[in-house]
């Protein structure tokens, strides 16, 4: 039996034939689509590897962070960080808000937010050769595991995601290891386009597997086992990583990366990233389904940082709670506003119990981020 | 001030800096556990030199309103037996709560 595939298919066409089974075409070629036992494409999100991916979340620092673009790491929005080095630091805001631009947006309301940086003051030309510009996802080493990374068996990985900038040009998606002491660092750039500004585009990418180091190069257990990191603009001396292939880390973009926040009010934004195993990532209408349930991924999140209200009334009680998702590690315990006399916390990775003379409402923070 | 203090076990160091970004955050109570990032943070702290500010001990809690009562009524008891009042320091002393450690 021949079949007739369509002429001239556009980017992630399907065709199904008579009696046959559905194909998709990626260029240059017709891909088998597989059968996933019949399930949705949308059970699919539940592989996918990145956390709030949609950047529904943005629990401790609301609405974002001011002036953000400083030598620290922020997670801005959870499980979202800036990852930058700046001697001049510029005027950039990150934040969690509403997908605005453009409307309508190609993927409708699907994802109702995004992961913003904009720059609201004097732009920059990064004229430090050691700066850069990222955001960062780091990625516990048990969520990395289904890769394989590391061993003769690995698995390529597929990353998808929107982006919207203001100006065209350039930049790279870094997939990295953090290697165990005596490990070696292992990374995988890509470079992307921004074909138009002002423009919502959809990427996607195939990293090949890593198949060498084993667990001291790729840790698999709960601390930092991979980063994902997106460079929006370099210094000269930052641009020295060879893209395409496997190697050490020696700097955190490729010779391509331009940069995108040169004037005021340049904004890039993100959202929909998606890391899934193998090597069939969604189409951009697909990408749409690509999404866990709203209280799954709260309580995924959990797992990095949980926050709770507490009364002390009268004065000096204990406080106690078990967390409903087990926490990475022992969280630090942060109150706000600072509860005077807060004494010893009992803290661990499933429960707490804080200890307070000063009655009254306290907002407690704990963190086991990696 | 340094930006952490020691507290009155090696289970805790308390981070007293600042977060430009959340002002209205108190101290963070940072666990002695290798996997904590901040515990890694304070470590490399340690490393570069950094001297945390030694534990003080916080001053003793107001009485509640039941140890009140009772105060006022252990006075009572020492007025009739014709002893003087016990100041309240000594009192709190007494009864001195202290926290439960749980792990």
């Amino acid at each position: 039996m021949a079949f007739d595939f369509p002429s001239s298919p556009t980017e992630g066409q399907l065709f199904t034939p008579s009696g046959g089974q559905a194909y998709i075409y990626r260029a240059p070629a017709w891909e088998l689509v597989p059968k996933i036992g019949g399930a949705p494409f949308s059970a699919l999100a539940n592989n996918n590897i990145i956390l709030n991916g949609g950047f529904d979340f943005s629990r401790e620092y609301g609405n974002g962070i001011t002036n953000g673009w400083v030598n620290y790491t922020y997670p801005f929005c959870d499980q979202w960080s800036t990852g930058n080095r700046v001697a001049t630091p510029g005027s950039v805001n990150f934040s969690h808000g509403n997908v605005a631009p453009p409307a309508p947006h190609p993927f409708a309301s699907a994802f109702a937010f995004c992961g913003k940086s904009q720059v609201y003051g004097a732009g920059t030309s990064f004229p430090t050769a050691s700066d850069y510009f990222l955001i960062e996802h780091k990625i516990e080493g048990s969520r990395m595991a289904p890769l394989g990374f590391g061993f003769a068996n690995a698995i390529p990985a597929t990353l998808s995601f929107w982006v919207y900038a203001s100006v065209t040009g350039t930049f790279n998606v870094m997939l990295a290891n953090y290697p165990e002491s005596g490990g070696s660092w292992r990374t995988y750039s890509h470079n992307f386009t921004v074909n138009a500004a002002n423009t919502w585009e959809f990427k996607s990418f195939t990293y090949p597997p890593d198949t060498s180091g084993g667990i001291t190069n790729w840790k698999q257990h709960n601390v930092l086992g991979g980063l994902l990191e997106f460079c929006f603009g370099a210094g000269s001396g930052q641009k020295g990583q060879t893209p395409d292939a496997w190697v050490d880390w020696v700097t955190n973009s490729t010779p391509a990366q331009s940069n995108f926040f040169a004037s005021v009010n340049n904004a890039v934004y993100l959202t929909g990233v998606s890391l899934l195993p193998g090597s069939v990532g969604p189409t951009a209408a697909e990408s749409l389904q690509l999404r866990r349930p709203y209280a799954e991924e709260q309580m995924l999140l959990q797992r990095y940082w949980h926050d709770y209200w507490y009364i002390i009334y009268p004065s000096s009680q204990w406080y106690m709670s078990t967390q409903l998702t087990s926490m990475r590690a022992t969280p630090t315990v942060t109150t706000d506003p600072a509860a005077a006399g807060l004494y010893t916390g009992s803290v661990g990775p499933h429960s707490f119990g804080v200890y307070a003379d000063a009655y009254g409402a306290h907002h407690i923070y704990l963190n086991a981020r990696l | 001030m340094a930006d952490y203090r020691l507290t009155d076990t090696d289970k805790f160091v308390v981070r007293t800096k600042a977060d430009p970004h959340n002002p209205n955050a108190g101290e963070a109570w940072i666990p002695n556990d290798p996997l904590n990032m901040d515990w890694v943070e304070y470590q490399e702290w340690l490393a570069e030199g950094g001297v945390p500010d030694p534990y003080v001990e916080p001053p003793p809690p107001p009485p509640t309103e039941g140890e009140t009562v009772a105060y006022d009524h252990e006075n009572r008891i020492r007025t009739l037996e014709g002893q003087p009042p016990m100041p309240l320091p000594d009192f709190m002393k007494r009864v001195a709560r202290k926290p439960i450690k749980l792990f």
